[in-house]
């Protein structure tokens, strides 16, 4: 090695500021170097590299990696191995609760590729996991990139005391469907060591699984130091209606918005009312105040003032009409109130319809949803309505994905709709794939949105059934 | 049909096609068969069959070639499916132009047979190629006199260019590959260093060709570029007849060329060979076998000290092969030694390993047989798919090795062959 490392430092610095030493070489290499230094050099340098080369001697590490278990689902079919190279970011997490659903496995080769997909989509963390199985796990175990791979049953002691803030998230989902006593104590017992922003994330969780057995541990976070965890457990609160903050936001609104014969008059809140910031978070803007009072008062406190429509109907003195309506709106989402969601959404003024109005689609039984669609397609333009398509909350029913489908099939050569096109390509349920517009004649004057959507729902339909081969 | 297709995949998806709903404005006449058939692209691809030879032309971008749309049209016509008919417009197009074209290389004057011109081409060639391996030599002797530090690419890349003059494209590719080693990489001074001795020994050997026994001077000069007539080596070269398993198949793309290496491995006589395919780029490579399949059929060997390059002289139709043997590491390392002993200037040498697992080595990952021995992977590879496959049990690979350590091309699951 020495005899190699010489050669290469003299033929860096010249052989006229360093010759090379013979007897520095192996007995058999000297006899080859003869002639002029230089001559002498690249022979031998020939030689040695190539005994480097030809005795590369293998090294004899100590340490083995631990094997995944054997994972026996059977590969997804070929035609869909085919198709993965193909599929667009934004459906690959449908494939894959799809190839998830049918029980089967991806090809292995592929999940470095979709677990680098995921890094930056973690929409596509769980479907992804459940798919890669045993060789994912393995996997998020070599790479930290991908420790969302890991897979959370098999850590289920050490996620929620040594995991990653994204497991410990993951854990706590999971968890707080399978085993909600268990999260709960799990979350109390670290809370007040957790920082201020995994505080907040973890209320986000929290979120998706609420229950009104959730309300004195919220109550306590409205004293938290941090301003974002105060609010998200205000937001939590708010969608308690039998909840303590609820009950005072009660009482604050039948102080503030009061029937005044055919009128509600209101009177805005104080901001400097320290137990009403203690309840909304925070903010000290009177209407937005007033908004979040009303967003948090439990919908049939207005029962008094007639139906929904009717509430909506009333003529307000003292304030702008729409920061009653915003809050009622926030309410009927919170509440999740089919009467009141088809109300706002009926009385929606077309200037300001948002995700919050239509948000209320949600809250109504699916059989309503084409009528809804109807609602909004009345009040709106084209165009703002394929904004609102945009908004629709998500997953769609089978009867709101054929309604928004109706609706596009109907304005077949307004070129400004592709946005929604894109969305409800991408959005209706797998039942709205053979939709005509997917299967009938392209329409003479088609905008080009048309044929895309056309693509969008053949290329899912197929995606669906050669997963059933 | 199997017989045109460029890989069994072609033929089921040609199947498919003829199965497919999608075709209309068939037909066919006495020198064609053509039809329109609806693909996911926008316009309906124009599919055309010239039976004599037979020629394929489609509109659809596959690059595989007959894409599957002309095979499937063969199916249909083959199956009796296609009526007789008329030929389009633009059937008549595309074969008017096929026939233009067929007349303008019947014009071309065959190159003359004179024996005497040849042999004085060739001592032309022999003398330019002499002259500049010795320029090569003194200015190697210069270079090494004044210091490697003091090298840099440019020059490296004129004196490859007088290289390219003197008809010596093998020393025009070394100094480049030794250009292009400079400043890369911590080593770089030792890679240079060697890229340049060995040019150096490359260039001693070219000045005494008649002197060395015949299987090293053939070495010497086809590493020196001269061209080899390949039907010399179908009629002259050595056969081998064999099962050859598709060890590995590796595209290499540059500006001016696309390069195909298949890595072949006699099932019998354990012979490794390699099968070379070229393309303008964009445009299809001839047809090769898909990997991790066997070819029973006669490899015609290229003359040399260690044989590896080969043409295929006779081939029957490829096989799905399930997971074939390896190697142990130190076996294989061997048979590179051994290689490396008859050809000093060899670039890459082809491994099956049989039972490696992967181990976290240095800053990345090796390969571990079952004896405990270890070959690292090559830096630039991405060692993710190879360790998915594996999770961490036994896999065999079939690989490249040198200097820069093992880049693995083909693995296999279970019986399942997958690409890297």
């Amino acid at each position: 090695m020495n005899a190699w490392n010489d050669l290469v430092s003299a033929a860096l610095l010249g052989t006229q500021r360093r010759r090379i030493d013979p007897a520095g070489l192996p007995a058999a290499v000297r006899p080859l170097v003869a002639g002029a230094p230089e001559e002498a050099l690249l022979r031998s340098a020939a030689v040695l590299a190539n005994y480097r080369r030809a005795g590369h001697v293998p090294a004899r590490p100590e340490a083995r990696l631990p094997v995944a278990e054997r994972d026996g689902r059977p590969l997804v079919p070929a035609a869909a191995r085919r198709r993965l190279l193909r599929i667009p970011a934004d459906l690959l997490g449908e494939w894959l609760q799809a190839v998830h659903e049918k029980g089967m496995r991806v090809p292995p080769e592929h999940l470095p590729a979709l677990a680098e997909a995921a890094r930056t989509r973690p929409a596509l963390r769980p479907p992804l996991a459940a798919v890669a199985g045993p060789a994912g796990s393995w996997l998020g175990e070599r790479n930290p990139a991908w420790a969302f791979l890991v897979s959370v049953a098999a850590e289920a002691d050490r996620v929620w005391a040594y995991g990653g803030p994204l497991q410990r998230r993951e854990w706590l989902d999971r968890t707080l469907s399978a085993d909600p006593a268990a999260a709960r104590t799990a979350l109390s017992s670290t809370w007040a060591r957790e920082p201020a922003g995994d505080r907040a994330e973890f209320l986000a969780v929290v979120g998706r699984h609420l229950d009104p057995a959730d309300e004195p541990f919220l109550e306590n976070a409205l004293d938290d130091r941090a301003g974002q965890v105060r609010e998200s457990a205000a937001e939590l609160l708010a969608r308690l209606p039998g909840s303590r903050l609820a009950g005072r936001m009660r009482e604050r609104a039948g102080r503030l918005v009061q029937r005044d014969g055919e009128r509600l008059a209101v009177a805005l809140p104080d901001p400097d009312d320290a137990a009403l910031l203690r309840d909304t978070g925070g903010v000290r803007h009177p209407a937005e105040l007033l908004r979040r009072i009303v967003g948090a008062t439990p919908l049939n406190h207005w029962a008094q003032d007639g139906t929904p429509e009717q509430v909506l109907a009333r003529p307000v003195t003292g304030c702008d009409p729409g920061v009653l309506r915003a809050g009622w709106t926030l309410a009927a989402g919170r509440q999740r109130d089919a009467a009141w969601g088809a109300a706002v959404l009926a009385a929606a003024d077309p200037a300001s319809i948002d995700g919050t109005v239509t948000e209320m689609v949600r809250l109504l039984p699916a059989a309503l949803h084409r009528p809804a669609v109807g609602v909004l397609a009345a009040k709106l333009s084209p165009h703002a309505m394929a904004s609102a398509v945009t908004l629709l909350p998500q997953p769609w029913s089978p009867e709101l994905g054929a309604a928004v489908l109706d609706w596009l099939a109907a304005h077949p050569g307004n070129r400004g709709l592709g946005g929604a096109a894109r969305a409800a390509g991408r959005t209706v349920p797998t039942g709205c794939l053979r939709h005509p517009i997917a299967t009938a004649p392209l329409p003479v004057g088609a905008a080009p949105w048309w044929r895309e959507l056309a693509t969008t729902l053949t290329f899912r339909r197929e995606m669906h059934e050669e997963l059933d081969t | 049909m199997r017989a045109v297709a460029p890989d069994p995949g072609s033929v089921a998806a040609g199947r498919a096609q003829a199965a497919a709903t999608g075709w209309s404005g068939l037909g066919a006449s006495d020198g064609a068969v053509w039809g329109t058939c609806t693909g996911s692209g926008k316009n309906p691809y124009l599919t055309c069959v010239e039976l004599s030879e037979p020629a394929f032309r489609c509109s659809c971008p596959s690059r595989k070639f007959p894409c599957k749309h002309a095979l499937g049209l063969l199916f249909l016509w083959a199956d009796g499916a296609v009526p007789a008919g008329e030929e389009p417009e633009w059937v008549r197009g595309w074969l008017a132009e096929r026939a233009q074209r067929s007349r303008r290389r019947a014009g071309r004057p065959e190159a003359p047979r004179d024996p005497e011109a040849a042999a004085r081409r060739a001592e032309q060639r022999a003398e330019r190629v002499a002259a500049g391996a010795a320029e090569l030599r003194e200015w190697l002797v210069d270079r090494v006199r004044g210091g490697l530090a003091g090298a840099d690419a440019e020059e490296l890349y004129g004196v490859a260019a007088r290289m390219v003059d003197a008809q010596a494209p093998g020393l025009a590719g070394g100094l480049r590959r030794a250009a292009g080693s400079i400043g890369r990489g911590r080593d770089w001074p030792a890679r240079l260093l060697t890229e340049l001795a060995l040019l150096h020994v490359l260039a001693e050997a070219g000045t005494r060709l008649p002197t060395l026994p015949a299987d090293l001077a053939a070495t010497v000069r086809s590493r020196l570029g001269y061209p080899t007539d390949t039907a010399d080596v179908l009629a002259t070269g050595e056969r081998v007849a064999d099962e050859w398993l598709v060890a590995a198949v590796t595209d290499e793309v540059t500006e001016r060329l696309t390069t195909r290496r298949t890595w072949l491995r006699g099932q019998a006589t354990g012979r490794p060979a390699l099968v070379l395919a070229f393309a303008p780029p964009g445009q299809p490579l001839p047809r090769t076998f898909p990997a991790g399949h066997t070819v029973r059929g006669v490899l015609a060997f290229y003359p040399g000290a260690a044989p590896l390059r080969a043409l295929v002289a006779d081939a029957g139709d490829p096989v799905r092969s399930g997971r074939p043997a390896g190697d142990p590491v130190c076996a294989a390392l061997r048979s590179f030694a051994d290689a490396l002993a008859a050809d000093p200037w060899l670039e890459r040498w082809p491994l099956v390993l049989a039972d490696v697992a992967p181990v976290a080595h240095g800053d990345g990952w090796a390969l571990v047989d079952r004896e405990g021995a270890a070959l690292p992977l090559a830096e630039r590879v991405d060692p993710w798919p190879l360790l998915a496959v594996s999770a961490g049990a036994p896999v065999t690979v079939a690989g490249e090795w040198n200097a820069a350590g093992l880049r693995p091309l083909t693995c296999w699951d279970g019986d399942r062959v997958v690409r890297l």
